[in-house]
């Protein structure tokens, strides 16, 4: 993941490659723009170290206890529970440069960590996570990358959280609509510590280009 | 973005022209008949109800490109029908259009939508929407869509053309566009285009200087090479009796060049998004009078680039170099 300037103008880019006898025989890029209706906030991404940091040398996942982690994650966005997902209490998510959970500036749901807005409940309206892809799984740092599609149905214009309050989904999420994704996960101790997020609005129902389509 | 995509709408050379060919079905179903299912297709889409559409076997159903099955997209919110109306037939094809304003859960949106019946046995066998959503990144006003008599006018026996004419002359507004010239394409002195319910050619009462042209003012100033291919050309509805045709297409914008050269010689720089790889999908219906494009009523929504259409089923592989 990193920033990229195009004729100027800064642009987020996931990159994916596969290497086969030190060839690149797969390029999967997703690039979040800032102009034509997406949003990005490039100028806001930084290093974070612990990206990059090795787990402790008693910590070490399977890649399939890594991969099951990170879907726990879309299994409980679908589900909209806490409960499937083992977050760190610190859990923090950055989409697009933007600090969407545990962000101590932000307001609402941003405020939340990643743990506090699954209790809530809040995301029925994402009526599926398709294409579930982790084509990445860095153990030496306790790294996945999964790329997918957040499909909003646009069949759910109301949710009622888990504390019994109801809460209206908002345009464009009332809609059809769709989010091709790039998240990368950070697992420590067997917990999702941090989430960095790179996605983009396509047509809903879109496939990835890459395996079969749900 | 009205301005700069004005200063955009043009494109150059194209990989593939598919017109589809209007096979020599019997016109077993007539303008009514046709007008008819898009209005059994509504009235399912409202009461959410698919079940009792007349189904061919292997319909299928797109929507912005995207193969979907019936029930998910545009079926699952709740949908009111607007008042605009537009429909187009094409009886030798057994194709029908209809552009038209609905509502997704009170969301205002602009519905362009395809039908193709078996001649045969008159069922659905195609159904392609393009759904303009006010979420699109797009400008668009549904509000302002209003019935154009021209569109559902006869012409005179003086006025028509071959269908492979139509055809031809809605190619050449391509072609135009690509090649950034207004020598390519007979147009009407006063053609008028809306995109998404906005007038971006021959608005006199625009401030914009290139909205205020008419369509061939506008391509004879060049700035259409701003769009770099117009790609995945289709033209599947051909209503000869009132001249329209319906071309499908996508637009591409390369993001290769950050300044054109306009025909008289000044350079323009080419704004954000169009300076980036960029597409729009696009259909576009013509007005052709004489042989000249008299009108232009596009619905425009942003894509990822290069994106598939989603006709036919199947996607040419491409290659990487």
């Amino acid at each position: 993941m990193g920033v990229v300037n195009e004729n100027g103008h800064p642009q987020i880019l996931a990159l994916r490659l596969k290497i086969e006898n030190r060839k690149i025989s797969e390029m999967e890029a997703i690039v979040a723009r800032s102009g034509g209706g997406g949003f990005a906030r490039p100028q806001d991404l930084v290093d974070k170290p612990i990206f990059h940091e090795p787990l402790a040398a008693d910590d070490h996942p399977s890649r399939e206890e890594l991969v099951r982690i990170a879907n726990s994650y879309f299994e409980g966005l679908e589900k909209a529970t806490g409960k499937l997902t083992p977050f760190d209490p610190q859990c923090t998510r950055i989409e697009n440069g933007a600090v969407t959970a545990n962000n101590p500036d932000g307001k609402g749901m941003a405020k939340m960590t990643c743990g506090e807005q699954f209790d809530t409940g809040f995301s029925p309206f994402i009526t599926h996570v398709r294409e579930r892809r982790y084509p990445i799984v860095d153990e030496e740092r306790g790294l996945v990358y999964s790329i997918i599609f957040f499909d909003h149905a646009g069949t759910i214009t109301n949710v009622k959280w888990t504390d019994g309050t109801d809460h209206k989904v908002s345009p464009p999420f009332d809609t059809p609509y769709a989010f091709l994704l790039g998240e990368l996960f950070k697992i420590k101790n067997g917990k999702i510590m941090r989430v960095e997020a790179v996605l983009l609005n396509v047509p809903y129902g879109m496939p990835s280009g890459w395996g079969k389509k749900e | 973005m009205k301005n700069v995509w004005i200063a955009v709408a043009a494109l150059s050379l194209s990989l593939s022209v598919w017109i589809t060919a209007a096979q020599a079905a019997e016109p077993n179903c007539d303008r009514p008949c046709l007008e008819g299912f898009v209005d059994q297709y509504l009235a399912a889409l409202v009461a959410q109800d698919s079940s009792k559409l007349p189904l061919a076997k292997n319909a299928r159903y797109t929507e912005n490109g995207q193969e979907l099955k019936l029930g998910d997209g545009m079926w699952g919110p709740t949908v009111t029908l607007g008042t605009f109306k537009l429909y187009f037939a094409d009886p030798q094809a057994g194709q029908v259009g209809f552009f038209g304003t609905i509502e997704e859960h009170g969301h205002p949106v602009i519905l362009g939508l395809r039908l193709k019946i078996d001649g045969s046995n008159k069922k659905i066998s195609e159904i392609e929407v393009v759904a303009l959503r006010k979420t699109s990144g797009v400008f668009s006003e549904p509000q302002n869509l209003v019935d154009k008599p021209i569109f559902h006018q006869a012409l005179t026996p003086s006025e028509r053309r071959p269908r492979a004419e139509l055809i031809r002359v809605a190619n050449t507004y391509f072609e135009g566009m690509e090649a950034g010239t207004d020598k390519n394409t007979p147009f009407d002195k006063d053609c008028q285009r809306i995109e998404n319910g906005v007038i971006t050619s021959n608005d006199p009462t625009s401030k914009s200087p290139i909205t205020r042209m008419s369509c061939g003012a506008q391509f004879a100033t060049g700035f259409t090479k701003v769009i770099t291919r117009v790609q995945e050309r289709r033209f599947p509805v051909v209503d000869e009796e009132r001249g329209l045709v319906l071309s499908i297409v996508r637009f591409d914008h390369s993001g290769k060049n950050k300044t054109i050269t306009w025909a008289d010689g000044t350079e323009h720089p080419v704004n954000p998004p169009f300076d980036q790889p960029y597409s729009f999908f696009i259909a576009e219906l013509f007005k052709t009078v004489d042989g000249k494009i008299n009108r232009i009523e596009a619905l425009v929504t942003p894509v990822p680039y290069g994106m598939w259409t989603g006709w036919p089923a199947h996607e040419p592989a491409k290659k990487v170099i």
